[in-house]
């Protein structure tokens, strides 16, 4: 058996999200079904045990897909920037609990196929109630004119994969030293983002930083990861790494006083503007 | 509808609508 497991950099990202105990109802609620299943099985009614069984798998999936659903609003709020979820996962799950908690009134529980239809839309209105809809307009901020909503977002999005990248490579590596430095250099990154977030229009100016800097920093620290990980590492090697990590450094912290310079130069030419305007006053 | 008032009809509707239609497996095995 291999320990590896799938390189899934978005699905890294989501895994970090804390829903909290949002959701555990959908898990706890259909437990009946469950025990329904094994008596049924234990009594010998095999057709009745199988659909108890896949009812409950119902409501698993749907609670499954609400959790997912979830995490990808919550990723969704914490942004300034981001781009509504594609598929409204929060949706799917309602439906598919509204049709199972249908499914179950009728097959299980004796109810007639009107209250069963009735029961399941107090459901699914229930759960647009109590956890609301799909988030559906992309937060778009002041995005303004020189870069488009998708090409931020796209960066963003690219950015977040590599630092991402970053911190899984950080975690392999067991050199207290070089995981606080990675770790500052993480944070400089962040903080670097939050720039591009806050004022899109940085996005011109940090190009270099996203596509040459931040993919470097990945490669170096992953191929390092990858060596350390094979007990391969020497002397020559840790000194290396050690005086690339600190140009990193430096280069972060440049780019970040580049990106607020430039802020103080737009501040410095509308300032100008006011005087010029306040002048033909 | 303040959202706190709407959250909590929402979860008294799903208890009353996913919870009891389980639960009533069940009791309609007993």
């Amino acid at each position: 058996m291999t320990k590896a497991t799938r390189y899934d950099p978005e699905n890294q990202i989501l895994n970090t999200v804390k829903t909290g105990i949002k959701g555990t109802l959908l898990f706890l609620m259909p437990l009946p079904v469950l025990i329904g299943a094994v008596i049924h099985l234990l009594k010998g009614n095999v057709f009745s045990s199988l659909t108890a069984g896949a009812l409950f798998a119902g409501f698993m999936i749907a609670a499954v897909i609400a959790r997912h659903g979830f995490k990808l609003e919550s990723r969704f709020k914490q942004k300034k920037l981001a781009k509504a979820p594609g598929m409204p996962f929060k949706s799917l799950a309602a439906t598919l609990l509204a049709i199972t908690t249908g499914l179950t009134a009728f097959l299980l529980s004796d109810y007639g196929l009107l209250a069963s239809i009735l029961i399941g839309f107090v459901a699914l209105l229930g759960f647009y109630m109590a956890y609301g809809v799909d988030p559906r307009r992309d937060k778009t901020g002041n995005i303004s004119l020189g870069v488009s909503a998708d090409e931020v977002f796209q960066a963003l999005e690219a950015a977040e994969i590599k630092i991402a990248t970053i911190e899984k490579a950080r975690k392999s590596i067991r050199n207290i030293e070089f995981d606080q430095h990675l770790k500052r250099i993480i944070e400089k990154a962040r903080a670097i983002l939050a720039m591009i977030e806050d004022d899109p229009k940085d996005l011109n100016r940090a190009r270099k930083f996203l596509k040459v800097y931040l993919d470097g920093t990945a490669r170096v620290t992953e191929s390092y990861a990858k060596t350390h990980g094979k007990d391969a590492t020497t002397e020559v090697l840790d000194t290396s790494f050690q005086e690339v990590l600190d140009s990193i450094e430096s280069t972060f912290d440049e780019q970040r006083e580049k990106l607020l310079q430039n802020d103080q130069l737009d501040l410095d030419v509308k300032i100008e503007v006011l005087k010029t305007q306040l002048k033909h006053l | 509808m303040p959202y706190i008032v709407q959250k909590v009809i929402g979860f008294i509707l799903l208890s009353a609508t996913v919870g009891l239609v389980s639960l009533q497996v069940l009791f309609h095995l007993s």
